[in-house]
């Protein structure tokens, strides 16, 4: 007997995120991400073990200032929900870890990465979930 | 020709080897009944005792194709046996990959086009976290890794 499990949309615990909006296509439309040169990245399971994380899912563009304006308020909505937040700032570029309310044994976490090159300005959001305690130990698995 | 003549005709050509297996079976039958004619009672004794032996072999027969029979279908409930493990043990494989690539998936867009290129995907991945670790930095560890540090920050996806 084979059982169906789910496989894209909404997964795991990502679900009751603002930034979803994002990763649903709400911000960037299909006809928008040629030229916005989207590229979503997802991987789950065996792959993320180095970073004690189960689920990875990242969503890059080139936004136009509209569609930045939208990702700041979508990013900032679910700040207001987060355990905790913190940013660094380096010259124009920009990057925000939120930690999310944990979802069972999962903690979770949403980066937002902003990159302001020439006229261009390259945004990254990803949400990741795992067994990893906090962002400092994830920081200590990435090196 | 009456009944004692085609009788005595049947027992003459059976001599001869020449009956059929339903002439001489109709010679027992005649030979076991009542009404025999005198002329042929001397006949009597060795058709009923050749009936007997017509009979025997026709029993083996029976029970050999019967042990044949239970021996088939004994052979077939074994074929079907191993038929319906083989099933279940390629279902159960089948659910099992199913089972693992819901769990496990390497996966990226970019421009709506699919790419399945652990390799490459990772290496996006690694960039991305790179970000995210340096972001911890202190001033002094990225002054630090502006001068001996590598620029996987940068990466552009």
């Amino acid at each position: 007997m084979l059982i169906t499990l789910p496989v894209w949309g909404i997964m795991y615990a990502q679900q009751g995120l603002n930034v979803n909006a994002l990763f649903d296509g709400k911000v960037v439309t299909k006809a928008q991400t040629q030229e916005a040169k989207v590229v979503e990245v997802k991987v789950k399971g065996r792959a993320l073990s180095k970073y004690n994380l189960n689920f990875y899912r990242s969503y890059s563009f080139q936004a136009t200032p509209e569609q930045k304006a939208k990702v700041d308020e979508l990013v900032e909505r679910d700040r207001q929900n987060a355990v905790s937040s913190e940013t660094t700032r380096r010259g124009r570029n920009t990057t925000m870890i939120l930690t999310m309310i944990p979802d069972g044994a999962n903690n979770r976490f949403v980066c937002y990465i902003t990159k302001h090159n020439d006229k261009q300005i390259n945004l990254t959001v990803v949400y990741m979930e795992g067994r990893v305690k906090n962002i400092s130990e994830l920081r200590k698995l990435i090196k | 020709m009456n009944k004692k003549e085609d009788i005595q005709q049947l027992a003459d050509r059976f001599f001869a080897g020449e009956t059929t297996l339903a002439e001489e079976q109709r010679l027992y039958r005649f030979f076991r009944g009542d009404d025999i004619p005198t002329e042929l009672l001397p006949l009597r004794e060795m058709f009923v005792s050749l009936s007997l032996i017509g009979i025997a072999p026709d029993k083996q027969t029976t029970r050999k194709t019967t042990t044949q029979s239970r021996l088939k279908v004994s052979f077939r409930r074994k074929l079907f046996g191993v038929a319906a493990a083989v099933a279940v043990i390629l279902a159960m494989s089948t659910t099992l990959i199913h089972i693992d690539r819901e769990q496990n998936y390497c996966k990226a867009y970019v421009n709506d086009r699919l790419v399945t290129d652990k390799a490459a995907i990772m290496s996006s991945v690694a960039a991305t976290m790179s970000d995210i670790g340096e972001a911890g930095q202190t001033g002094a560890d990225r002054q630090l890794h502006d001068l001996f540090g590598s620029d996987d920050g940068n990466a552009d996806h």
